[in-house]
């Protein structure tokens, strides 16, 4: 099951519980700053919330979201003349978990933002390549190649090329 | 279409990554306005904001009523162009930040003790913390509008959940 299945959006309040905490840990790997995957999120959910009529009609309002709330992070960004930092910053110690990967993790960090919005949409949030494209913006032709490409690029930075 | 098993490895990773991302208790409040109380001071703030409450429950208006610790959002009721909340240092436990969601005001925690400018007609949001920095800004009634001309006041007050923050029409 997806993120986005299995979830009545009823209402923003509820809408608002049960994606802000994935939104916010996508945001946060994407733009690889914590504080400012947070304020996105919380900006995207404001708007959403002024527009919460219109919003909660279309087909993916999470992807309406996190577009939102990338585009706002990047006009942030441009406006203190910073770049998207490439570097992760976790709150715990990753050790306990088998599954983190640190020269994954940091390969994924290297990764263009371009490559990594979509791989992290793809294997984090579980969007379908229709939403993903569709929160992007971009064709699913693209989505579906920057998400060959990034994967590839993560496999030769780990020295797994095929 | 099967995943190759690299695929499964960065998914697992993604999943642990996250995980280990904390995301703050923002929680969102739905807020309704009610008629202005006339300020006189805090104390009489206090006191006409719970009489307000009383009414408009009785009446059946919604009240602007906010409890809990984290984030809070209303929309401002004002047509005005700019209004200003002061933000005083209490006694002790929490502090406070007011934004828009138009431009925060400042970084969290910065702005106890200083003027935020807020923009009439954007939501508000009040955010309140816990905080090692040790300002009671709740218990202390000390969040209050500084601008005569805002059409909006707040007070906060001992509330069912530990204080209440109440915007009022004027």
């Amino acid at each position: 099951m997806t993120v986005e299945q299995g979830i009545s959006l009823s209402s923003f309040e509820e809408f608002y519980n049960a994606k802000r905490p994935h939104l916010v840990r996508t945001l946060v790997i994407v733009l690889g700053n914590r504080e400012l995957g947070i304020e996105a999120a919380d900006e995207a959910m404001t708007r959403a919330y002024q527009r919460w009529a219109d919003v909660q009609t279309y087909d993916n309002p999470g992807g309406w979201v996190y577009r939102v709330a990338m585009n706002w992070a990047r006009t942030k960004l441009r406006r203190s003349k910073r770049e998207l930092p490439s570097v992760y910053v976790t709150d715990k110690p990753h050790i306990e978990d088998p599954q983190f990967e640190p020269k994954l993790d940091a390969a994924l960090a290297e990764l263009p933002e371009k490559y990594r919005a979509p791989v992290v949409l793809r294997y984090y949030m579980d969007w379908s390549m229709e939403e993903i494209s569709d929160s992007l913006g971009i064709p699913k032709g693209t989505v579906k190649s920057r998400i060959h490409r990034g994967v590839a690029a993560l496999q030769k930075s780990l020295g797994e090329a095929t | 279409m099967n995943e190759t098993d690299f695929e499964t490895r960065l998914r697992g990773h993604l999943a642990a990554k996250a995980s280990l991302i904390e995301v703050p208790d923002h929680k969102f409040v739905q807020t309704k306005v009610v008629p202005f109380q006339p300020r006189r001071n805090r104390f009489n703030n206090l006191v006409m904001a719970a009489a307000g409450v009383a009414v408009v429950a009785m009446l059946g208006f919604g009240v602007l009523q906010v409890t809990g610790v984290g984030s809070e959002l209303g929309i401002i009721p004002t047509k005005h162009d700019r209004c200003q909340i002061t933000i005083i240092p209490g006694q002790e436990g929490y502090w406070l930040t007011a934004s828009t969601a138009e431009a925060r005001v400042g970084p969290y925690g910065a702005n106890v003790g200083q003027t935020v400018t807020v923009e009439g007609g954007l939501p508000l949001m009040i955010e309140v913390f816990d905080s090692p920095q040790a300002t009671d800004a709740i218990a202390a009634n000390t969040i209050d509008t500084a601008d005569k001309d805002c059409d909006f006041g707040v007070t906060v007050s001992d509330g069912p959940a530990g204080f209440q923050i109440d915007v009022a029409q004027r």
